[in-house]
């Protein structure tokens, strides 16, 4: 479990406190543009230092290490440009971090993309977070991975993160992503970020995906009511 | 055609036929004695150099770019505003002490001093490009030191390329260092000068059209690399 305790964290005139959040599971942290989502994240990564505050990682304080020595894995946002193919950089990660690919591959079902030479950004995206999981992280920070993703390719994403079983941090402005992805959600807002809480889920959360999936309304053919004149 | 078009088209035929079409028609075409040696030697050299610089540059650009050393590179950039016969009198006391005057090693650091900044700033150009995610995913994954540095080149090859094949186009064409502190053994450029000085110009125009090529099949070579770029 990830604990922040009265953290507080500047970049320029930005500044970002929170009294306490837990994450023990999925947490996402939701803020408009410019509120301060990336600072945190990359405070609890050991790129920023907290000004006031601990982070504390299932006990441990991590405040003060530097990132490669953090016990966290960390997706940015843009897509990162690793120059290697798929297979070779699981396998680099792998050598480095003294684990077996295969396994991660098998539990995210990616075995299609080690074979690719090019890859969708979801693709990417996904060999990121299948990297990323190779350091056998205690908790993953993921800093709006689908923002620039297509429908299909953000689906792609939401689902392997559905079927992993690591806490994680998924930060995001939109609430639509958050009830998709999150099991909790914080608010960071005037630049406080308020406590977690559960929200009441869509009842039937595949039916409202269904709904919000509009390319769907193209695979079968307009009846004369759904065509607009 | 597009008056900007006609525009840019006029300027870059201006400048080329200025350079070397005009000449063409008051060249004997006879290759002067030395010449090709000067060639060899010049190429040689620009490779060794070159070769040096490109290790540096990586430092250099990557201490720019992700350690935040932006002094270190200022205190290299400033050297291009310095006419390269005052950065050889600035090296002679050096080469003096060392006894290197007239060496290979001394045209092979003259060549690697004035082509650092260029390939500092290109190589830093292309990192940037990289973004500092890049830096930061690959921290977090327990990368550090010069791995860290590897994986960058890995990522800004073609960066890094274009900045090899510009560090070997500056070292080609260096003169003014070399004048003051490596005239021998000699290099395309000095034997033009020195020719010229005891000759005049129409003796050694041959020789300076001949290295129009080298130009333009690098420049050639240099836009086929930033093509694969940009198509990644």
């Amino acid at each position: 479990m990830l604990r922040l305790c009265n953290l507080s964290v500047s970049i320029g005139r930005l500044t970002v406190t929170l009294e306490r959040l837990d994450i023990a599971g999925k947490t996402v942290l939701i803020g408009r543009n410019g509120s301060g989502k990336t600072t945190l994240l990359r405070a609890i990564a050991g790129f920023l230092g907290a000004g006031t505050g601990k982070i504390l990682l299932d006990g441990a304080d991590i405040t003060g290490l530097p990132p490669e020595k953090r016990p966290l894995g960390y997706v940015p946002q843009a897509v990162v440009p690793i120059p290697m193919p798929p297979a070779k950089q699981l396998e680099y990660f792998a050598r480095l971090w003294g684990c077996d690919y295969r396994d991660i591959v098998e539990q995210l079902n990616l075995q299609g993309l080690l074979s690719k030479t090019r890859l969708s950004a979801g693709e990417r995206q996904l060999l990121a977070i299948a990297t990323s999981l190779l350091k056998q992280p205690k908790i993953l920070l993921l800093d709006e991975p689908t923002s620039s993703l297509d429908w299909f390719n953000k689906q792609l994403v939401w689902d392997t993160l559905g079927r992993l079983d690591v806490p994680m941090l998924y930060v995001t402005h939109d609430p639509v992503e958050a009830i998709l992805v999150a099991e909790e959600v914080a608010l960071l807002a005037n630049g406080v970020v308020q406590p977690s809480r559960r929200y009441p889920r869509p009842a039937d959360l595949r039916e409202t995906l269904e709904t919000l999936d509009l390319y769907r309304l193209f695979d079968r053919p307009p009846a004369s009511h759904d065509v607009h004149r | 055609m597009r008056p900007l078009h006609a525009a840019a088209i006029a300027l870059s035929l201006g400048y080329f036929g200025i350079l070397a079409v005009a000449p063409a028609f008051r060249a004997d075409w006879r290759i002067t004695p030395g010449f090709t040696e000067s060639v060899w030697n010049t190429v040689l050299y620009a490779s060794v150099a070159t070769i040096l610089c490109i290790p540096a540059a990586a430092l250099l650009g990557y201490g720019a770019t992700r350690l935040r050393l932006r002094f270190a590179y200022a205190l290299i950039l400033f050297s291009t505003a310095i006419p390269h016969t005052a950065i050889g009198v600035l090296l002679a006391p050096l080469m003096s002490s060392l006894g290197l005057f007239d060496t290979p090693g001394a045209v092979v650091f003259s060549m690697w001093i004035v082509s650092l900044p260029y390939a500092t700033a290109i190589v830093r150009a292309s990192l940037e490009g990289l973004g500092r995610e890049f830096e930061e995913y690959l921290r977090c994954m327990g990368v550090g030191g010069f791995r860290l540095l590897y994986l960058h080149a890995k990522a800004a090859s073609y960066g890094f390329a274009a900045a090899a094949m510009l560090a070997w186009l500056r070292a080609f064409s260096e003169l003014g260092v070399l004048l003051l502190i490596a005239p021998r053994p000699i290099t395309v450029g000095i034997q033009i000068y020195e020719i010229f000085l005891k000759y005049g110009a129409e003796t050694v125009t041959t020789a300076s059209l001949l290295l129009v090529p080298v130009g333009v099949v690098s420049v050639y070579l240099l836009s086929l690399v930033e093509k694969r770029a940009a198509a990644l």
